[in-house]
């Protein structure tokens, strides 16, 4: 519909465009605004108030859905690798139990990303889903070159949690389990082994080395439940060797005198995580034991 | 009435000659409705900030726990040792105060520890416990946690040796020579030379010695022994004629005697260190 005046186009360049037309509409007359003026902003309070309250209750900072949440090795088996029975190569399947305290279920679903060297090679995903209060048992494939020097670790596992969070958890005992399967397997790739023995009067020396040339330290040694005094530890070993220097009990302990003598010794190291290793001695220190701790006990 | 004129400069700009000039009523709310929106947007903010600026800290990480079995020997009772690995990826060092279990022996069993772990470390602490596995396969479960210095506590995930019921005592019987939940102290043991001479007291009626080990190695004996009325004469024994490759050189002796009212009964003799250096001077 065209209006009662011809239009009229004006060009004005470059702004603001001119409006031609009616004159603008008046605002209100101020008594009618003020009227109005209280229930806007009771308005706008309440709302402040509500959208507050409501943003208050909707941010509230993110709980810990995996929390407690453990992965540990509880069981290995190996074999040594198929037409390879004297190289110290093995292939384990490690069972690795996840345990769930929490109240929200959580998924396993492989292995983080690591760019540390390891002697674990060949690894399988693993994926499990663990409900709320359960342990759940997985088993992973694991190809271990014991005669490297890198330390034996297993990467972490990947948990995912209900809400979408991610988080690596580290298999605990995995250090341990690895070392054990080294340990059944041949001289080179085995943690620590005895490169010799002898007496230093009442001491006896047991020299030790890592053929594997692995960042090994001791930290303590057993025989039978009994701890010896080694000297100074912890004590770093390499594939060079160290010496042990074991001194007598004072007394015979009545472990040894009931259960029997020892002809292992158990070693407690350290390569990136704590383990055992069990050192066959055999004689030497079962001499060592008749001649010296528990002489003249029949 | 005059239709709105826009700048015909810019990009498809036209003249719409039906739009109605008047905007009044949309003026007028205008300045309500930017009001409402300033007032969700500041409040939804002001909550939110002041949620942040009040929330408590996240809670710490809990340290992960394993436990494992590592050896059990015989002292005085049968002692075994567990192992019990404490990984902790939290950001500060955690001291680990005890660790608490059940399932080891009757009742509940707190041992104190006060290992400190550091961040991002690993750490192994030996718990020397008293097994009472003496009467049967216990088949209690086990459970065990350890309790941190700040109160909270985390749950040891036990291995597979260990997780079944009974596991611990099966652990501690396989480790532990044979015989040993059933001792025979009126056993006399004397060695001269090369010879082990056993004098076994009274077996009682039916009764029958099966034979005698050393660890995993039956002895010889020099000549058949007979019973003389329910007793055996002094059984002279040989030595193995290889060293023994077990983890410890015996100190005592497995006779195993058949015919009982009980059946065959498994016993254990404590003889000493002569045992095993009568042992060690063949190998």
């Amino acid at each position: 519909m065209i209006g009662d005046a011809a239009p009229t186009v004006q060009v004005v360049a470059p702004r603001p465009a001119p409006v031609l037309g009616p004159p603008l509409p008046q605002p209100p007359p101020v008594r009618e605004r003020s009227r109005h003026l209280p229930a806007l902003a009771a308005a706008v309070a309440m709302l402040v108030l509500v959208s507050g309250w409501t943003a208050y209750r909707l941010t509230s900072p993110p709980g810990d859905p995996a929390r407690g949440v453990v992965a540990a090795v509880t069981g290995a088996t190996s074999a040594a690798v198929s037409g390879a029975s004297t190289l110290p190569t093995r292939r384990a399947l490690l069972a690795i139990t996840i345990a769930n305290p929490g109240t929200d279920t959580v998924t396993a679903d492989g292995y983080a990303f690591t760019s540390r060297s390891s002697g674990a090679v060949g690894l399988d995903q693993p994926t499990a889903h663990v409900s709320p209060g359960e342990r759940v048992e997985i088993t992973v494939d694991v190809a271990v070159d014991c005669g490297r020097a890198a330390p034996l670790l297993l990467p972490d596992l990947v948990i995912e949690e209900s809400d979408g969070g991610r988080r690596e958890v580290p298999a605990v005992g995995a250090v341990a389990a690895l070392m054990d399967i080294c340990e059944s397997g041949p001289s080179p790739g085995r943690p620590l082994t005895v490169v010799g023995t002898h007496r230093d009067g009442d001491t006896l020396v047991v020299g030790v080395a890592a053929p594997s040339n692995r960042r090994t330290v001791v930290r303590s040694i057993r025989a039978t439940g009994v701890v010896l005094d080694a000297g100074a530890l912890p004590l770093r070993v390499d594939r060079r060797g160290e010496e042990l220097r074991l001194t007598p009990p004072p007394t015979c302990p009545r472990a040894w005198r009931e259960d029997g003598i020892p002809q292992y010794l158990d070693v407690e190291i350290d390569t990136e995580g704590p383990s055992i290793s069990r050192l066959p001695v055999g004689k030497p220190l079962t001499s060592w034991v008749l001649d010296v701790v528990c002489r003249g006990v029949a | 009435m005059t239709p709105p004129i826009v700048d015909p400069t810019r990009r498809g700009a036209e003249l719409d000659l039906d739009a109605p000039a008047s905007t009044v009523p949309r003026q007028r709310w205008r300045g309500p409705a930017i009001a409402m929106v300033a007032a969700l947007l500041v409040g939804a903010g002001g909550g939110a900030t002041l949620r942040t600026l009040t929330a408590d800290p996240p809670p710490p990480v809990l340290p992960q726990v394993e436990l494992g079995f590592v050896e059990a020997h015989l002292d005085g009772d049968t002692v075994a040792t567990l192992g019990v690995t404490v990984h902790n990826a939290g950001r500060t060092p955690v001291t680990v105060a005890s660790f608490e279990a059940d399932g080891v022996h009757p009742g509940h069993l707190s041992q104190p520890l006060h290992v400190t772990v550091p961040s991002g470390g690993t750490s192994t602490m030996r718990v020397t416990v008293t097994a009472d596995c003496r009467k049967s396969i216990d088949a209690s479960p086990l459970a065990a946690e350890v309790r941190m210095t700040d109160g909270t506590t985390a749950t040891a995930v036990p291995s597979r040796q260990l997780a079944s019921a009974g596991g611990l005592c099966r652990q501690v019987r396989g480790a532990l020579p044979d015989g040993w939940w059933d001792p025979w102290p009126g056993v006399k043991v004397e060695v001269t030379e090369a010879k082990l001479i056993l004098t076994l007291p009274p077996l009682g009626d039916g009764a029958n010695l099966s034979g005698v080990w050393a660890g995993k190695t039956i002895l010889t004996y020099q000549e058949r022994p007979e019973l003389v009325g329910d007793r055996y004469p002094p059984i002279t024994l040989l030595p193995p004629d290889v060293c023994l490759p077990e983890p410890r050189l015996p100190t005592g002796l497995r006779i195993l005697v058949a015919g009982t009212p009980s059946g065959l009964l498994d016993r254990y003799v404590v003889v000493g260190p002569t045992l095993a250096r009568w042992l060690l001077r063949y190998c």
